[in-house]
């Protein structure tokens, strides 16, 4: 939620960290597309804090993380990433609906 | 290390010389670490006034939603939390205090965010939020008081969001020195 204000007081720059053939993929602009990004961080972080649809915010996130890594590329806070991404896994995984774990759980 | 070399020389440029900056040579360069650490701290402080006001909306949501469903809450140290969450003492009027520390909290989280991205009147935001601080951390130290000689039991959650208003109000108060 904290980055979402943040991509929002300066969407430009933080689109800086987007990989430019990724960049060149966006069916929107930059401020656009980081504004939307902002708007996503701050709707999941919602979810997660009021524990809301929490495994649909915790799955938005993952997906979201990915794309995060794939568009970023290597860089200071990749490592971060890739702990948020494995701690927002596990959340998904933990949240998932009785019917849905079910589905995954053998009966012995 | 070779003085001589381009790269080298870059390097020792890089680090700020403090006698030169009292001559006023590496002044820009001052500035900008200077204009960077007040950037930094001034974050940082909003940073953690929002990251205290979101652990309030989370445990005052929690609060609520077990309010509502009629369920104990967790009590994880104690086990007066639910004599003191459903003692007389636990609403103001008719309004319930969880639901007056949400309020508090989201307000506080979007004044964080306002002064954070710049949203005019920023003299506005910045009064309201101390004076919304100063009221909470009143109220809390009266609530606390209230556990200590009037319901003379302690809840874990009323303890917590007291201790989270407090160091709002601590951080607030070391950011304006």
């Amino acid at each position: 939620m904290w980055i979402s204000i943040l991509i929002l007081k300066s969407p430009e720059a933080w689109g800086g960290y987007l990989a430019p053939w990724a960049a060149g993929l966006l069916p929107v602009t930059l401020k656009q597309a980081m504004i939307t990004t902002a708007i996503v961080d701050a709707t999941i972080g919602t979810l997660l804090l009021t524990d809301v649809l929490t495994w649909l915010a915790a799955l938005a996130a993952v997906i979201h993380l990915v794309i995060v890594l794939t568009v970023s590329g290597i860089n200071d806070v990749t490592v971060r990433d890739i702990g948020l991404l494995g701690a927002a896994l596990s959340l998904t995984i933990d949240s998932l609906p009785y019917a849905v774990k079910q589905r995954f759980v053998r009966s012995h | 290390m070779d003085r001589n070399c381009v790269p080298c020389e870059y390097r020792i440029m890089a680090i700020p010389d403090f006698s030169k900056v009292v001559l006023g040579v590496r002044f820009p360069l001052l500035a900008i670490i200077l204009g960077a650490e007040l950037l930094w701290y001034y974050m940082t402080t909003f940073a953690l006034l929002f990251t205290l006001s979101a652990i309030g909306v989370s445990e005052t949501v929690y609060l609520i939603r077990k309010r509502i469903a009629l369920e104990q809450p967790v009590c994880p140290i104690g086990e007066h939390c639910a004599l003191v969450l459903t003692s007389a003492y636990s609403k103001i009027f008719i309004i319930p205090n969880d639901v007056l520390g949400l309020l508090f909290y989201i307000a506080a989280s979007f004044i964080a965010a306002f002064l954070v991205i710049g949203v005019e009147p920023l003299a506005f935001w910045n009064n309201i939020f101390k004076l919304s601080i100063a009221i909470a951390a009143l109220l809390s130290l009266f609530f606390t008081y209230l556990q200590w000689r009037v319901i003379r039991a302690w809840c874990f959650w009323c303890l917590m969001s007291a201790g989270t208003i407090w160091l709002m109000g601590l951080i607030l108060l070391i950011h304006n020195l």
